[in-house]
C-alpha cells in the first residue's frame, strides 16, 4: 500500500466522505432540485442519497468516474424512493411542524424571479409525465445532451428523443400562444 | 421539404442533430411558409425561457450542513441496527404501530357519519400511531389538531394535550405519524380533528394501557376508519 493510500485509510470516515463529496453538492443539488417539484423534496432527496452513500464509502471510493454515477444514484434514488412517495404518503409529524406554523410546500423556484413565459411553462409541465418531464428540464432547462442522459437515466437514446419531442409539443400546444409573441 | 416533414424533424433542428443537407432544406422552407417559422419561433421561445429558469443554489454553509446532517443521519442509523441485534426486543415493540385511514372524501358531503373508532395497546414506550388521511385532491390549509386524554403524552411535547397545526395535503395517502406515550395505567383517548372550510372528520381512537409481554399486542394493528 502507498504512502498515500494508507494516510488515507487513516483518516476518520466522515472525513474521507466529505472530501470526496464535496466537490459535487452543489450540482447534486442542482439536478435534485429539477427533478422534484419543492426545495424542501430536493434537499431530502439529496441528504437521503449522501446518507445512503456514506454507508457505502468503501464501494464509493473504487467508482473510477464519480460525477456520472452520483447522478445516476441520485436519479435511481428519485425514482424508488421520492416518485414513489409523491404517489403514495406524505408523512405530517407534529414533531416536525411546531404549532401554528403554516406548512407550505415551497417550489424550487422564487415566483418573483420566473418570466411570465416561465410560470406559464412550468405551470404547463404538470401535464407531462414524470418521465417527459424530468428529460424536458434536464436537457431543455440544465443542458444535459441525450448522449449524457441516457447514461444517467439508463434510458435508450431514442426513447429520451421521442420523450423529449412528444414534452416539447405537448407545453407549446397547453401554453398561450400569445405569451410568445414580440 | 414540406410542412409534415418539418413537423418530424423540427425538434432535432432545434438541439441541432440534423445533417447539413437536411438543416438547409429545412432553412430554405422556413423562409417561405409562415406556419412553420411560428411553429420554430415558439419551440425555440419555450426552450429559451427553460435555459434561464432560476436556481436557488445553497451557500457553501448550507451545504456543509447538508452533508454533515446526512453523516450523522447514516451514523445514527447504523448504530440503530447495531443495537438491534443486542436490543431486538426493545425495537420491536417501538415498531408496533396502527395504521388508520380517513377518506378526505367527507369534506365534500359533509361532516357527521365521517367518526370512526378504534383501539391501540400503549405502554410507557413510544408506540407511532399513524393516522392516514386519503385526500381525493391536494389541500392547503388544513386544519390538524389532536386531543390526548390525561393519560397520554405525545412524546416530545411534554405535558401538552392538545397539539394543532396548519399543513398542506397531497393527493393521495397523508400520513400523521404520532409518537404516543402511556403516562398512567388505565383507558386513554387520542382523538384527531382534521379541519377543512369549516367541515370536520373525526377520529376517536382508543387506548389501552399493557405491559409489552401480554397477548393483546399484535405487531401492524391495521385499522380501518
Amino acid at each position: 500500500m502507498s504512502i498515500i493510500k494508507l494516510f488515507q485509510a487513516r483518516k476518520k470516515p466522515a472525513d474521507r466522505f466529505e472530501q470526496l463529496i464535496a466537490p459535487y453538492i452543489s450540482q447534486l443539488h442542482r439536478f435534485a432540485c429539477r427533478l422534484c417539484k419543492s426545495a424542501d423534496d430536493a434537499e431530502d432527496l439529496l441528504q437521503l442519497l449522501l446518507s445512503k452513500l456514506f454507508l457505502k464509502l468503501k464501494e464509493l471510493e473504487q467508482v473510477e468516474s464519480l460525477q456520472p454515477w452520483l447522478f445516476r444514484s441520485l436519479y435511481n434514488l428519485y425514482v424508488d424512493s421520492y416518485r414513489k412517495e409523491q404517489r403514495k404518503l406524505k408523512i405530517i409529524s407534529p414533531v416536525e411542524i411546531p404549532d401554528d406554523t403554516v406548512a407550505v410546500d415551497k417550489t424550487p423556484y422564487e415566483e418573483a424571479e420566473l418570466t411570465q413565459q416561465q410560470s406559464v411553462i412550468l405551470k404547463a409541465m404538470d401535464g407531462l409525465n414524470d418521465e417527459q418531464r424530468v428529460v424536458m428540464m434536464l436537457h431543455d432547462a440544465e443542458g444535459y445532451t441525450l448522449t449524457e442522459l441516457a447514461d444517467i437515466l439508463q434510458t435508450p437514446l431514442g426513447t429520451l428523443k421521442s420523450r423529449l419531442h412528444r414534452a416539447r409539443n405537448y407545453i407549446k400546444s397547453a401554453t398561450d400562444m400569445e405569451l410568445f409573441s414580440d | 421539404m414540406n410542412c409534415d416533414k418539418v413537423q418530424t424533424v423540427i425538434n432535432d433542428y432545434i438541439d441541432d442533430d440534423l445533417s447539413a443537407d437536411q438543416t438547409a432544406a429545412l432553412q430554405r422552407h422556413i423562409t417561405g411558409c409562415e406556419s412553420c417559422a411560428r411553429h420554430l419561433e415558439l419551440l425555440t421561445a419555450q426552450q429559451a425561457a427553460l435555459q434561464t429558469l432560476p436556481y436557488k443554489a445553497l451557500t457553501p454553509k448550507a451545504e456543509q450542513g447538508l452533508l454533515r446532517q446526512a453523516i450523522k443521519h447514516a451514523e445514527q442509523e447504523n448504530n440503530a441496527i447495531h443495537h438491534s441485534y443486542h436490543h431486538g426486543y426493545k425495537l420491536a415493540v417501538a415498531a408496533m404501530f396502527a395504521i388508520m385511514v380517513i377518506a378526505l372524501s367527507v369534506f365534500y358531503p359533509s361532516k357527521d357519519h365521517s367518526n370512526a373508532e378504534n383501539f391501540i395497546a400503549v405502554n410507557n414506550n413510544v408506540h407511532t400511531v399513524r393516522v392516514a388521511i386519503d385526500a381525493e385532491k391536494a389541500l392547503k390549509g388544513v386544519e390538524l389538531r389532536v386531543d390526548l386524554s390525561a393519560n397520554l403524552e405525545l412524546d416530545g411535547f411534554g405535558n401538552k394535550k392538545q397539539i394543532s397545526w396548519t399543513t398542506g395535503l397531497r393527493k393521495g395517502v397523508n400520513i400523521i405519524s404520532l409518537p404516543i406515550i402511556g403516562i398512567a395505567k388505565g383507558d386513554g383517548n387520542i382523538t384527531t380533528h382534521i379541519q377543512l372550510n369549516g367541515k370536520e372528520k373525526v377520529m376517536h381512537i382508543k387506548t389501552h394501557y399493557k405491559q409489552p409481554d401480554s397477548a393483546f399486542y399484535a405487531p401492524d394493528n391495521v385499522m380501518q376508519g
